[in-house]
């Protein structure tokens, strides 16, 4: 693989309608936040730019409708990712519940190669909303454990809290993922005519573009 | 090289050519010659016709039916589409008018316009000019100056006009990628596209490759940059990445889908994710479809889409989420 190719991390976030899907994936990318809900319609992406152990990656965030039904993007929506990020509402228990589905469903979905290695990281949102906690921090460290212990970090999308550190976490977790995935190269062609050398060989005419 | 191609061992059995075999077999390569002209321009149409057309616009080496795939995905997803092969003309100006008659033919006020390589091209140039007719872009490995090309060209396209057509197929041909590591499947859109070289014209040939090599810049669009989808693909392609830079500094807040794969015909390579990164495009602009009946949202609400760094994102929208049905959806958070 020429080292020109450049990473491409494709991060998938998936959860309940209102755990703060949208608002971290802007906390993150914008620095942005509002406390207005607005649905999320279908599936949109941000990409960003960053540097991970002295590496400069791209990380395509993929944000999903929690209302939306899966297929409707079709699988091409779950292909080739590298990292899922399952968010639940801390205050929300059965937005935490409801992770066992989301968790299924992308593996049936994406169907990675190696579905019990492949990683996830669990965000449970709005801890800045302590007062209203019903999802205990023990409670779902439990549930990542039993899952071939997936990371799982507290962040509010609203404070910026942890926002930074747990996509880190997300980016070093894909790019892991993202080695193991090289697809299959042709190696150059062999040029049985001895007189032509076909590699990078342009010998007139302009470099078009099609 | 032709000679060359077939003494290549590595060659692929392509998927690519019973796929297209297939959707030859329900949709016809329709024609309209314009009128007072000699120019002849040949079409893929697909979908329900009443809607807004999403038109495909090929690169300087390709064919209207570069884009089967989508043609075939997207009309079945319901969007109207329209993949043009567009005749020869002798410059942006002149390529316009006549796309602009192609788009009357069709019947349609607007159209959201996908061009790969010079096809972007020649489509932000027709955005610049008739800007009512353009909802949106998608460019795809696409360039808004070719000046990078005439340099390199040099004198070289002054004599394009009189050189034998197999001569410029030749050169054309010079031009796709041959070596390098690549994916089989980008491998496979390469040799297909060189195979649908054959059915063009010299006229055509020499029309695309001055368009491609004489120094234009597109001028400044109407368009907002929210409406532009960069698509490119990773790692190198034909076009230089000086172009590929100024394209993404010129529409600064266009939203940039990479693709994880290089090759630079994606839409025959992968194109199940640049059907999804069109169709991501198109939600935006509230032409979205696809939903199985009882779930299609008001249509109102739809024209109030809005993307990342719309203020209007932030506006309040109540009691309309109600529209979605999903086995999880959590009542209460309604």
């Amino acid at each position: 693989m020429s080292a020109k190719k450049k990473v491409l991390l494709k991060v998938i976030i998936l959860g309940d309608s209102g755990v703060g899907k949208t608002s971290l994936m802007n906390q993150y990318v914008n620095k942005k936040f509002t406390n207005q809900y607005k649905a999320t319609i279908g599936a949109d992406f941000l990409t960003k730019e960053v540097m991970i152990d002295d590496k400069l990656v791209t990380m395509q965030i993929w944000d999903t409708a929690g209302q939306e039904r899966f297929q409707s993007l079709g699988v091409a929506f779950y292909r080739g990712a590298d990292c899922c990020v399952l968010v639940h509402d801390l205050t929300v228990p059965k937005t935490f519940e409801s992770l066992e589905v989301w968790r299924d469903e992308f593996l049936i979905q994406a169907s990675p190669r190696d579905a019990d290695n492949f990683p996830f990281v669990v965000l449970g949102n709005k801890a800045d909303l302590e007062s209203k906690r019903k999802v205990t921090a023990a409670r779902a460290t439990q549930w990542c454990k039993s899952k071939n212990t997936i990371p799982y970090h507290e962040t509010s999308a609203a404070t910026a809290q942890n926002v930074e550190a747990a996509f880190q976490e997300i980016a070093r977790r894909a790019l892991k993922q993202e080695h193991t995935e090289d697809p299959i190269y042709l190696p150059e062609t062999l040029t049985l005519n001895a007189n032509q050398n076909i590699s990078n060989n342009r010998p007139m005419g302009p470099d078009c573009a099609c | 090289m032709e000679g060359g191609r077939n003494e290549v061992v590595v060659t692929s059995s392509s998927s690519i050519v019973s796929d297209f075999a297939a959707f030859r077999s329900d949709c016809p390569l329709k024609k309209f010659a314009q009128p007072h002209s000699h120019l002849e321009w040949t079409y893929f149409q697909a979908g329900p016709g009443d809607a807004t057309p999403l038109v495909f616009l090929h690169g300087t080496s390709s064919t209207a039916a570069a884009f089967f795939y989508q043609v075939q995905s997207l009309s079945r997803k319901g969007y109207y589409v329209i993949s043009a092969q567009y005749p020869a003309f002798s410059s942006p100006e002149e390529w316009c008018k006549g796309f602009d008659r192609f788009l009357d033919a069709m019947k349609c006020r607007a159209a959201h316009i996908v061009g790969a390589g010079l096809g972007g091209f020649l489509a932000q140039h027709y955005a610049a000019r008739y800007p009512a007719r353009v909802r949106s872009l998608v460019l795809c490995n696409s360039f808004a100056s070719t000046y990078a090309f005439a340099a390199r060209a040099g004198t070289w396209s002054s004599l394009i006009p009189v050189m034998p057509s197999m001569f410029l197929r030749q050169a054309m041909q010079d031009t796709l990628p041959q070596g390098g590591f690549m994916e089989m499947s980008a491998k496979q859109a390469i040799d297909w596209v060189g195979q649908q070289m054959n059915d063009l014209s010299g006229e055509d040939l020499a029309s695309r490759l001055s368009l491609n090599c004489t120094g234009s810049q597109v001028p400044s669009l109407q368009l907002e940059n929210r409406q532009i989808t960069i698509l490119e693909s990773n790692g190198e392609t034909m076009v230089p990445d000086e172009l590929r830079r100024q394209l993404r500094i010129q529409y600064g807040g266009a939203s940039f889908a990479e693709l994880k794969s290089r090759g630079d015909f994606p839409y025959l390579s992968r194109p199940e994710e640049v059907t999804l990164f069109i169709e991501v495009h198109m939600r935006r602009f509230g032409d979205f479809i696809g939903y199985p009946t009882g779930d299609t949202p008001a249509a109102g609400y739809l024209e109030e889409l809005p993307s990342w760094e719309d203020p209007l994102a932030l506006r309040e929208e109540p009691e309309r989420r109600q529209v979605w049905k999903n086995p999880f959806e959590d009542d209460d958070l309604l």
